[in-house]
């Protein structure tokens, strides 16, 4: 396979060439098996190949690799590592101590030397063996590396907050339903944190919901970080990637999950600062207890409050979602006292092992995950309506099917940015 | 204040203090809604244009989003074809979805070569722009192997009968498959959702056989489906 073809997007790069191998694993055992039978002789196969009660045959795991592997992305890789029915195979990052260590991790657990190193995410993609890629690159990458994800065949793991921008969801869930690929968003806490609010709206004990506030910020600024030499094991450009060129700082590119300076989702060209990272969480929680995650809102009110500007998003359905709202706690519910709902199961993960889990059973099933994207998206798309109103410091009308805002132009200016050449989307 | 804000952006460097900008922001947010104000400022910003540093454009073609016009085009136009200037004209012109912004973005791509062509080609992809699809069937015969791959990527974003007829000339090679065959894809999509079946049918067709990888095959599969349904 080619640079070019790798290539998508393009870049310029003219570097090494790939090294990924050109057969998939599944030919290799086809083809190794039928010779090894033609000859008619003995032939050993390893009990690590045949597996055990903790461990699925090679030919059945799910073979996988990790792009970003720093800070969430090492605790993904941990969480697939741990699991017997997944072979993990390589990992990328564009800091070389990081991706190393990365390794290291693999090597150990597998107690070899097979997994892989790469620098460009493209090589990972262009391997054939592999079955699915965990995403944890910081969020200006996500819905690049997502869809070509995609478009190379792979099923995809991706860190919340999954987009950048609100342009980008609808992209990654046209592009991962194009190619019927399992893609799970990676906010753990939707299901996990908020069973104390989730339980009761879905057991119907509160009657028809009226509203669910929630609580967190704050939003990412820009940043004009002075210029720091640039460390020898870090690929400075293809770490910024599409987002706009700037000098490299220790903190406009730190993974820590501080978002109030000094870490890239602090900074508004690689994330939507609190508003996203811990919006992922909450938000996705609130629209999963009340029932609207297959929904955006279609209203966005600007409230200029003396104590704090706040928001209330409006649903189709006429529930309201509120942002900082004054005297409101985190996932505080307003139903219908007095009237009880019809009960609801609450959906839950399919497999066993959490989230990670959740995902390795339907790469198996080909279901869709809890988080599927579509639903990771809805929820994230209410942290994006939110930055922007607090930007515009006003009302928005959102139309959700042709993703514009009404009669709104300027508001449609901040929809999504001009990604950096060579990177498309 | 605000002349000690506009001050302070001529000599805006990577690590200055932003503090003294403010100024400047609070003037875009009281600008909202009234057109004269806005005038007003962006004429300030694109006359500092070429007085200030990376960093003072950088901050300028933000703002430039929020109240930038036919004035912002004609001044940024000419930094479009400039390896070094290409990107900072793009976040402004790209996003203020001015005809005038797309015609300009436009009339620069022949100029531009390398990451600055790719780069003017993905804005006019993402604009829809239908017109521009002859400059991309012309890069995508080109030499420039990554501008000859963008120029696929980007017909199969218009992705109507003229970019699928002009992607289907393209001469294939191995260096473009995976891309092509994605373009072509989208293109059939699009022409479905057109109201074109027939032509949908044709393209998702050739993807079907079994020399394809799993995913393709399913997608063309499934496009096959929806056209039978419609």
């Amino acid at each position: 396979m080619s640079r070019s073809e790798q290539s998508l997007p393009p870049t310029p790069e003219t570097g090494r060439a790939p090294t990924a191998v050109a057969a998939s694993r599944r030919d290799f055992f086809k083809q190794t098996s039928a010779a090894a039978a033609s000859l008619a002789i003995p032939y050993v196969i390893t009990s690590t190949a045949l597996g055990n009660a903790h461990r699925a045959p090679a030919s059945d795991r799910i073979v996988m690799a990790g792009i970003g592997v720093g800070n969430m992305g090492a605790g993904d890789q941990g969480a697939f590592l741990g699991r017997g029915d997944v072979q993990y195979v390589a990992v990328c990052d564009v800091r070389k101590g990081i991706m190393n260590a990365a390794k290291e991790r693999a090597d150990r657990h597998y107690q070899n030397s097979d997994c892989q190193t790469y620098a460009d995410f493209r090589d990972v993609l262009a391997r054939t063996d592999i079955d699915a890629v965990h995403i944890a690159t910081p969020d200006h990458w996500h819905a690049i590396q997502v869809i070509q994800a995609c478009v190379h065949g792979k099923d995809v793991y991706c860190q919340k907050p999954e987009t950048k921008t609100l342009r980008e969801g609808p992209l990654m869930v046209q592009a991962a339903r194009r190619y019927s690929r399992v893609v799970s968003g990676g906010s753990q806490r939707v299901l996990e944190d908020y069973r104390g609010t989730v339980d009761p709206c879905w057991s119907g004990e509160l009657g028809p919901i009226k509203s669910i506030n929630v609580n967190v910020g704050p939003l990412a600024q820009q940043c004009y970080l002075p210029a720091e030499a640039v460390p020898d094991d870090m690929d400075w450009e293809r770490w910024l990637g599409p987002a706009p060129w700037a000098p490299y700082n220790s903190k406009r590119c730190d993974g820590n999950f501080g978002t109030g300076g000094g870490s890239w989702r602090s900074y508004s060209d690689y994330s939507g600062g609190g508003m996203t990272d811990w919006g992922a969480h909450h938000f996705g929680g609130a629209t999963f207890a009340i029932d609207v995650r297959e929904l955006q809102p279609e209203e966005v009110l600007y409230h200029d409050d003396p104590q704090g500007p706040h928001l209330t998003f409006r649903y189709p359905n006429g529930i309201l979602l509120t942002h900082n709202r004054p005297g409101k706690g985190n996932m505080e519910v307003e139903g219908t006292p007095g009237e009880r709902r019809d009960p609801k199961p609450v959906p839950s993960y399919k497999g066993q092992g959490g989230i990670y889990g959740d995902f390795i059973e339907c790469v198996k099933t080909r279901e869709k995950p809890f988080r599927d994207i579509e639903y990771a998206v809805n929820s994230v798309a209410v942290s994006h309506l939110g930055i922007i109103a607090y930007q515009l410091k006003r009302n928005l009308k959102w139309d959700a099917a042709a993703q514009q805002f009404v009669d709104d132009p300027h508001a449609n200016r901040l929809l999504d940015y001009a990604r950096r050449e060579p990177w498309l989307l | 204040m605000l002349d000690q804000a506009w001050e302070a952006l001529k000599g805006l460097e990577w690590g200055s203090d932003l503090s003294p900008l403010t100024a400047i922001d609070q003037a875009i947010d009281q600008a909202q809604g009234n057109p004269a104000a806005q005038a007003e400022l962006e004429e300030k910003m694109l006359g500092m244009l070429g007085a200030t540093t990376h960093a003072g454009r950088d901050y300028i073609v933000r703002r430039l989003v929020l109240v930038g016009s036919e004035r912002s085009v004609a001044a940024l136009s000419p930094h479009l074809t400039q390896a070094e200037t290409s990107h900072q004209a793009r976040l402004t012109l790209e996003q203020l979805h001015l005809p005038a912004a797309v015609e300009a973005l436009r009339a620069a791509v022949p100029a531009a070569t390398g990451a600055a062509k790719i780069g003017l080609m993905g804005s006019l992809a993402k604009l829809g722009d239908a017109q521009a699809t002859a400059l991309f069937a012309t890069a995508a015969s080109g030499d420039d192997a990554e501008v000859r791959a963008a120029a696929i990527w980007c017909l199969g974003q218009i992705g109507d009968a003229a970019a699928a007829a002009a992607l289907a000339s393209v001469p294939a090679d191995d260096q473009t498959t995976v891309i092509r065959t994605d373009a072509m894809l989208s293109c059939a999509e699009r022409l479905l959702a057109a109201g074109n079946p027939s032509a949908a049918r044709a393209i998702f067709s050739k993807f079907t056989g079994e020399s394809q990888p799993q995913h393709v095959r399913l997608a063309a599969n499934k496009g096959l489906l929806a056209t039978v349904r419609r």
